[in-house]
């Protein structure tokens, strides 16, 4: 054996075998006596099991001055109900070593619960108490106050996060997306329990809510828990308003975010992208990867690779229910924060002015069908992709034939998609560090305004 | 020719424990050991390459060498040009990764399951013979000084575990922190690399774990295809450092007040047994009872009842050699000061150490330890990543089917009694953060 193999020809990678056959997994929904849907993935691997509640209308329905509404109510809703004080909730969950947590996201409020099958029933029960019953005592408001302050403060000493915040006011200016869903120091303050228990009333209802659960579960016996615990929960009709577009720039805007001495740069460069349910999703994500979405892409390979400014480069489109932000973010060391600027812009007006080469499409087509068996190897993110089905609309056989959607995609219709919503010079460039270093530079990108850590306006002297 | 597997991680009873990951362990010639773990409920497979070498076994001269020889192995080998690594493996719709501890440097990829040869193939060829070049060595050098200067010097606190190490260590190499110091980062040269190579990429040095859809008796012989032929020739024999460093006598302690951070902070570390000891799990278990959910007595007492804090917690952070035990909080007001904060923190431990806990703590950490040990092998990676670790550092793959075993037979009193021994002022380095008021408010 040893001689065959001190013989063995390592020049040529091997060739793969046949492509494993993969269907995306089987899905169901049937809905409870109350009327709520209940999508299940069952899969007995691992005697685990997760559960979503999906509630539609989350952040962008924070009203004006009361940004951080959403997110306060759900910090909230575990934390005292009739029957159970804050306290109970946390012994309760905690002793079958499961988790409880509850988020606010731009488009719904998801209540998320894993727990081992075994104690499925005590998990259940608890989240049917805190989305009925929960009674939000005056004392957790103040203690919700005290922690969300806390971790405003702790956001605010974070250079990404700063850049986040002024990247979103100046891309989506006057629209929900441009405010700041964990709120502000002045909106968490004045948040009262009036408008916390308006907003829990009106938004967190049967009508417009959907539960995803996978994991070791039998849909039928899972179903009729759900139905013994929360047949009686029932609401407001509402059903959540469609939330408009933002509109586009029409000039560069840079803004910078003054860290002194700060080491790094945190780069935000982009501007309004497209929504989940829009048509051209598929060849944008496909352009996306090839620009900033993957190792290999051009961003990545061009700052980290080649030039060695920065640990890792990426390009995102965030989709959501209404337009949400593109954008290549990273973190540069202070004297090359101009020039890594440049090779961004210069990467994304490439894409709008040349087509790309076959074989670079056809790599990143590779990875993308490729990777899909990867994104779909736990019950969980097969959960999670459905849920993306439900909450934005799309048709269900989406991921059925999603890799031959993949697969169609052209270097025309990648150069159409480009040109059509890559805006090199109608874009939003913001970077968090050492202003002093970097004014002089980035105020060739465009009109440029500082910004203190609030996210708003510093007015000071033009230096020259 | 296959001979019988040396072991085989199978139970006899119908009822298999939780989390139970079933697999063979075969050794090859050249002392290369190899697990295969076959799960088909996904189309994917994981291989996954752990070498007995962290930061612990580099030049005292060359810190933060080993997680940079980590970045350089993804950059050519004896068939693989720069910078072709990644794209072979995104062409195959894989992702890989590395990550480098202070014991271990851990590879994986994770692919769809016919391209199970192509892993094997790359990670032979870089285990055969590397080829990095000096641009690369240059660009790699800048790449890792900037993941420091992202996650440790522009982030809040991002010097504590550097710091912490500095402190809990005289002597041993685990003084100083997987990331280096940009001059010896920069100090690295190419010969460095190669002796670095010789001495610790072997195969006898390394186990390699396959989990996922294949047939293990085809997969078996593909990995000797592959890795059989490569000599087992370590330049010097592997010896890992042995820990001798005496008891601390009296606290380590440093106060911080030069760096921007938003809220003054506490962290403690202890020194404790290494990893996979008995005591190790019962202080493992006492951190999930201090901070692991809301009803921990950390949460309880400094976040939820006196607020003095915005977040509190603890855990282990275990070693080949004595680990650390990790306990912080992070004030809840700018304002607040840090004594209140060890204060609290000093009463808690001080009624673990006289009270002892209570038997409905311990089973609610036992139940928290089981749930999360199934939630982190769910996938193939999370599962070749265990065998890996449990192979390599334990010696015993088969305990990864008995740990939570071990685990569920710690009783209150050994808890106690392991606080009691190591959570004391003496044993215990500090370090603390206060708000700077020259700095710019942040």
């Amino acid at each position: 054996m040893n001689n065959t193999v001190t013989i063995l020809d390592r020049s040529t990678p091997p060739k793969p075998g046949p492509y494993p056959k993969v269907a995306f997994p089987a899905f169901e929904c049937a809905s409870i006596s109350n009327g709520l849907d209940v999508w299940t993935v069952s899969n007995h691997d691992q005697p685990i099991v997760s559960l979503s509640l999906y509630i539609r209308g989350g952040s962008a329905c924070d009203p004006r001055g009361r940004e951080g509404l959403a997110a306060s109510v759900v910090d909230l809703l575990t934390k005292g109900t009739h029957r159970r004080s804050a306290t109970k909730i946390a012994d309760e969950i905690d002793f079958v070593g499961g988790s409880l947590s509850a988020s606010a996201g731009w488009d719904a409020l998801t209540i998320n619960v894993s727990v081992l099958t075994k104690y499925l029933d005590v998990a259940v029960d608890l989240i049917s108490d805190v989305i009925q019953f929960s009674t939000f005592p005056e004392e957790e408001i103040e203690r919700m106050r005290l922690q969300r302050l806390a971790s405003l403060r702790q956001a605010k000493s974070d250079a990404g996060f700063l850049a986040d915040v002024v990247f979103s006011k100046l891309v989506f200016p006057g629209h929900p997306y441009g405010q700041q869903s964990g709120g502000t120091e002045r909106s968490i303050s004045e948040i009262t329990r009036e408008d916390i228990v308006r907003f829990a009333k009106e938004y967190i209802t049967p009508s417009d809510a959907f539960v995803v659960a996978s994991g070791d579960i039998s849909p039928d016996s899972f179903r009729k828990l759900l139905d013994t615990n929360l047949s009686s929960w029932s609401g407001s009709a509402r059903k959540t308003p469609v939330l408009g577009n933002a509109k586009p720039l029409h000039s560069r805007k840079v803004g910078l975010i003054n860290r002194e001495g700060a080491v790094q740069s945190a780069l935000r460069v982009g501007h309004i992208g497209i929504p989940r349910n829009h048509p051209d999703f598929i060849p944008l994500s496909v352009m996306n990867v090839l620009l900033g979405g993957y190792f290999n892409s051009r961003i990545n390979l061009n700052l980290r690779e080649v030039h060695g400014y920065t640990y890792g480069a990426r390009s995102a489109f965030d989709t959501r229910m209404a337009a949400g932000p593109f954008a290549v973010s990273t973190e540069v060391r202070t004297e090359v924060t101009t020039r890594a600027v440049e090779e961004i812009l210069s990467e994304i007006t490439r894409l709008t002015v040349e087509e790309v080469a076959a074989d670079e499409l056809q790599m990143v087509k590779n990875y993308m069908i490729g990777n899909f068996p990867l994104q779909i190897e736990t019950p969980q993110q097969v959960a999670g992709r459905v849920a993306t089905l439900v909450l934005f609309g799309i048709e269900r056989d989406y991921w059925d034939t999603y890799r031959e959607k993949l697969s169609a995609i052209t270097s025309v219709d990648l150069y159409r998609v480009a040109q059509q919503y890559l805006h090199p010079s109608t874009l939003a460039i913001v970077a968090s560090g050492d202003v002093q270093a970097l004014e002089a530079g980035m105020g060739e990108f465009g009109e440029m305004n500082v910004f203190n850590d609030e996210g708003t306006v510093i007015e000071r002297p033009i230096s020259v | 020719m296959i001979e019988a597997p040396l072991e085989i991680g199978a139970v006899a009873s119908e009822e298999l424990p939780s989390g139970f990951i079933a697999f063979e362990e075969h050794r090859l010639e050249n002392g290369l050991r190899v697990i295969l773990h076959e799960d088909h409920s996904s189309a994917v497979v994981c291989l996954n390459i752990a070498y007995h070498v962290g930061s612990k076994n580099e030049s005292v001269h060359r810190r933060g060498f080993a997680h940079l020889f980590e970045h350089l192995l993804f950059d050519g080998s004896r068939n693989v040009p720069r910078g072709s690594f990644d794209v072979y493996i995104t062409q195959a719709g894989g992702n890989d990764n590395a990550y480098t501890t202070e014991d271990k440097t851990n590879y994986y990829e994770v692919l769809p399951s016919n391209q199970l040869e192509l892993a094997l193939w790359l990670e032979s060829d870089r285990m055969l013979e590397f080829a990095v070049s000096e641009i690369a060595l240059a660009t790699q050098k800048q790449v890792v000084k900037e993941e420091k200067r992202e996650r440790y010097d522009n982030t809040p606190y991002g010097s504590m575990t550097i710091r912490m190490n500095r402190l809990a260590y005289r002597t041993y190499p685990y003084w100083w922190a997987v990331i280096g110091d940009m001059e010896t980062i920069d100090a690295a040269s190419l010969t460095d690399v190669r002796n670095f190579f010789e001495a610790f990429y072997v195969p006898s040095n390394a186990v390699l774990v396959l989990a996922g859809d294949f047939d293990p008796s085809h997969a078996l012989e593909r990995i000797r295809h592959y890795f059989e032929g490569i000599p087992n020739a370590p330049s010097v024999p592997i010896v890992q450092p042995p820990f001798d460093e005496p008891e601390f006598l009296e606290e380590q302690r440093e106060i911080v007040d030069s760096e921007p951070i938003p809220l003054p902070a506490v962290f403690y570390a202890y020194r404790i047994p290494s990893e996979g000891s008995r005591e190790c799990h019962a202080l493992d278990l006492l951190t999930t009872i201090l901070s692991s959910g809301e009803s921990s007595r950390l949460y309880q007492s400094l976040v939820y009842d006196l607020q003095i804090a915005s977040e509190a917690s603890s855990f282990v952070d275990g070693r080949e050699m004595p680990g650390l035990l990790y306990l912080y909080a992070v004030h809840s007001t700018p304002d607040g000061g840090t004594q209140e904060l060890e204060a609290a923190i000093e009463q808690i431990i001080g009624e673990v150490i006289s009270k002892g806990i209570t038997s409905e703590e311990l089973q609610k950490a036992k139940n928290k330890t089981e749930a999360m040990t199934v939630a982190s092998r769910v996938t193939v990676n999370g599962k070749a990543d265990q065998l890996a670790h449990t192979a390599l550092m334990f010696g015993d793959t088969g305990r990864v089917n008995t740990i939570l075993d071990e685990y569920n037979s710690i009783k209150m009193e050994e808890i106690r009694a392991a606080a009691e021994r190591y959570l004391r002022p003496a044993n215990r380095c500090a370090v603390l953060y206060h708000l700077n008021r020259a700095l710019p408010q942040e």
